[in-house]
């Protein structure tokens, strides 16, 4: 693009507009135009199907921030995420570690434990559902087995929203195992062998002086990732809580979803849209920030 | 510093054995090189003397000790790798420091931050950090200390590679092709620093390189490994005006020595002539091989002459002063004859028949 500019061939400026332009069409119709249309929403009060709509400012934004049901919302996603990147993260650190110094059996456990990536979560949900029942689910039964009474996982306000993240945890640790196991798999092994001889002398110093540091590329883009993914949870909410008990575990594209889809007030779940959409957006760019700075060492 | 002794050292990885019954002794401050093709086991015998591989059979002494059963950690060599394997996320300094922080700090005072609450952590990083710096200074890399690996030049790594192997004053050195990775002219360059360093530090060095350039130019003495067996330990001048087996010869020297099959009453053997041994004579001289110039090769300072001869798969090559005479020109038929005394008998085995 740069250099057919400066060439300043006509003939060449607009080929190179032509090869570009498929890129440009995809990117304006599937990304920015979505993305520019929540915005103008979320400035109008249009609701789903109304003939009619009304620029209204920043009216959305003030009534939203004015909301304590939002708030609720944003703070049970911020605790929900709180619980499952760090969990998440890992205990993936820790699968991939276990799996790669494993001597047999290696392919089993992989596959095993990405499985939950590759299952329909809103399925998987419903199983969680019968292992989590109250009297007759298998969580239940086990624990009582141990002589400890389980109570309910689910309608318990102080800990459905912890189960939902235990929950959350099972379903990304395989992707953030994957991820690491690649991570590991570029350490060049001659950094163990230095560092063996340097008198690293246990499993501890190793992992601390050559995996630990080595891993930081992969660390920050597993976190980042699971950060976006657990912030977008909404399967599991729909399927076992709908939000409650009491709002406990209310988090933000549950709420979107209800204002825009239940209540059709499409205009103020485009206002959530954009909340939820700037954070997403600010984990991205902390990323690339950090990882331009810390992980590469260049 | 000290004397490091294998004694009959073996190793298999699964079926393959690769090195078979291999011994030897070297003497303490001896430069040695072990020369050989690549997958010759050269780099096993290392990493079994630095403990990274254990030995099937056999042992290894270093100094007064036996040190089979030891970690690498605990053998007190230094190794420079091939990679230079520096720690990326680490500083020069750093990267210098850390043998001698694993050894003079406990787990508790190596921890960032906290550690230097302890009681002992700010005297050890004191000697350290005076280490690092003498170390530096004796490779002429004090100015990049706080860089990190990344900002470094192939050289500059290798620099810092050898500092953190010598700043702990090892019993020995284990360098595992260490110029390999830099270009021609800092190879050269390299080479004679690192005898330079190993001469003044005192220091025993093990030396893998299947280049026998630098096994020529830097070792005290060269043991030449070919498929797992050791072929001959001896000087560079020995090994290649006198080898004990037609693979040394062939092995060492540049172009290939000359081979001619000789059959005789009391069976085969070989006759070997480097080219520089051969000289060109008419093609009926009494005692000459006869055949076609197929190459002349002016390298300056000398010729080397290709000759196909009939019967003879590989032509003969003769090396020529430049000076000395006339080159012969492609297609001319001449007459190859060895200089008196300069034929190197083999039998049918490959073994050395002198006299």
């Amino acid at each position: 693009m740069a250099d057919a500019n400066s060439a300043g061939n006509p003939g060449e400026r607009r080929a190179a507009y032509t090869l570009i332009s498929p890129a440009w069409v995809t990117f304006s119709v599937l990304l920015a135009g979505p993305s520019l249309a929540v915005v103008v929403l979320s400035l109008t009060d249009w609701q789903l199907g109304a003939p009619t709509m009304n620029f209204i400012g920043v009216d959305n934004y003030a009534q939203l921030f004015a909301d304590r049901v939002f708030w609720k919302s944003f703070g049970n996603t911020a605790v929900y995420c709180m619980v499952v990147v760090p969990g998440s993260v890992f205990l993936g650190l820790g699968l991939a570690l276990l799996i790669e110094g494993a001597t047999f059996g290696r392919a089993f456990y992989r596959a095993a434990y990405f499985l939950p990536v590759t299952s329909t979560l809103i399925a998987m949900a419903v199983v969680w559902e019968f292992l989590l029942h109250p009297s007759v689910g298998l969580v239940n039964v086990v624990l009582e087995q141990v002589g400890i009474r389980g109570g309910d996982w689910l309608k318990n306000p102080t800990r459905a929203l912890f189960t939902l993240a235990g929950i959350g945890i099972w379903q990304s640790a395989g992707l953030n195992m994957v991820l690491f196991m690649a991570g590991l798999k570029a350490i060049p092994p001659d950094l163990y062998e230095a560092a063996e001889i340097d008198g690293a002398a246990s499993a501890w110093e190793r992992f601390r002086c050559v995996t630990w540091p080595m891993l930081g590329p992969a660390t920050l883009f597993v976190t980042v990732v699971s950060g976006i993914r657990s912030f977008q949870v909404f399967d599991t909410v729909e399927v076992l809580t709908k939000g409650g008990p009491n709002k406990a575990t209310e988090v933000l594209l549950y709420t979107m979803y209800t204002e825009a889809f239940n209540f059709f007030r499409t205009g103020y779940g485009a206002a959530i849209t954009v909340v939820f959409l700037v954070v997403v957006l600010a984990l991205t760019l902390l990323q690339v920030k950090a990882g331009e700075k810390r992980t590469h060492y260049s | 510093m000290a004397a490091i002794a294998c004694e009959n050292v073996r190793k298999s990885f699964g079926a393959v054995e690769v090195l078979k019954d291999v011994s030897l002794d070297i003497a303490d401050g001896e430069f040695l090189t072990l020369l050989g093709p690549s997958g010759c086991g050269k780099s096993t015998l290392l990493r079994i003397v630095a403990g990274l591989e254990r030995n099937d059979s056999g042992s290894i002494t270093i100094g007064a000790r036996r040190v089979d059963t030891l970690p690498a950690r605990d053998r007190d060599v230094a190794m420079v790798f091939q990679s230079y394997a520096l720690y990326p996320h680490m500083t020069v300094a750093e990267n210098i420091g850390l043998p001698l922080s694993m050894r003079r700090m406990n787990v508790w005072q190596r921890l960032p931050g906290l550690g230097a609450l302890l009681p002992g952590t700010r005297t050890a990083r004191k000697g350290i950090a005076k280490d690092v710096a003498d170390a530096a200074d004796a490779l002429d890399i004090g100015p990049l200390l706080q860089r990190k690996p990344s900002q470094l030049s192939g050289g500059q790594k290798q620099r810092v590679a050898l500092g953190r192997a010598m700043v702990r004053h090892p019993a020995a050195f284990l360098l595992d092709e260490p110029l390999s990775n830099l270009d021609a002219k800092l190879r050269v360059q390299m080479r004679s620093e690192l005898t330079e360093l190993q001469r003044r530090l005192g220091a025993t060095m093990i030396y893998v390189t299947h280049d026998q350039s630098e096994a020529m130019t830097m070792s005290d003495r060269v043991a030449v490994m070919l498929a797992g067996k050791l072929q001959q330990v001896a000087p560079p001048r020995r090994l290649y005006d006198d080898p004990e087996t037609l693979a040394v010869a062939e092995f060492v020297g540049s172009p290939k020595i000359n081979v001619l099959v000789v059959g005789n009453e009391r069976g085969g053997g070989f006759h070997a002539v480097r080219p520089e041994a051969m000289e060109v004579v008419a093609p009926d001289a009494p005692g000459a091989t006869t055949g076609r110039v197929r190459l002349v090769e002016h390298l300056g300072s000398e010729s080397l002459v290709h000759v196909d001869v009939p019967g003879l798969d590989l032509p003969l090559i003769a090396r020529l002063e430049a000076m000395s005479a006339r080159d012969p020109r492609r297609g001319e038929a001449i007459g190859l004859r060895p200089l008196p005394g300069r034929v190197l008998k083999f039998d049918a085995a490959g073994r050395r028949v002198r006299g």
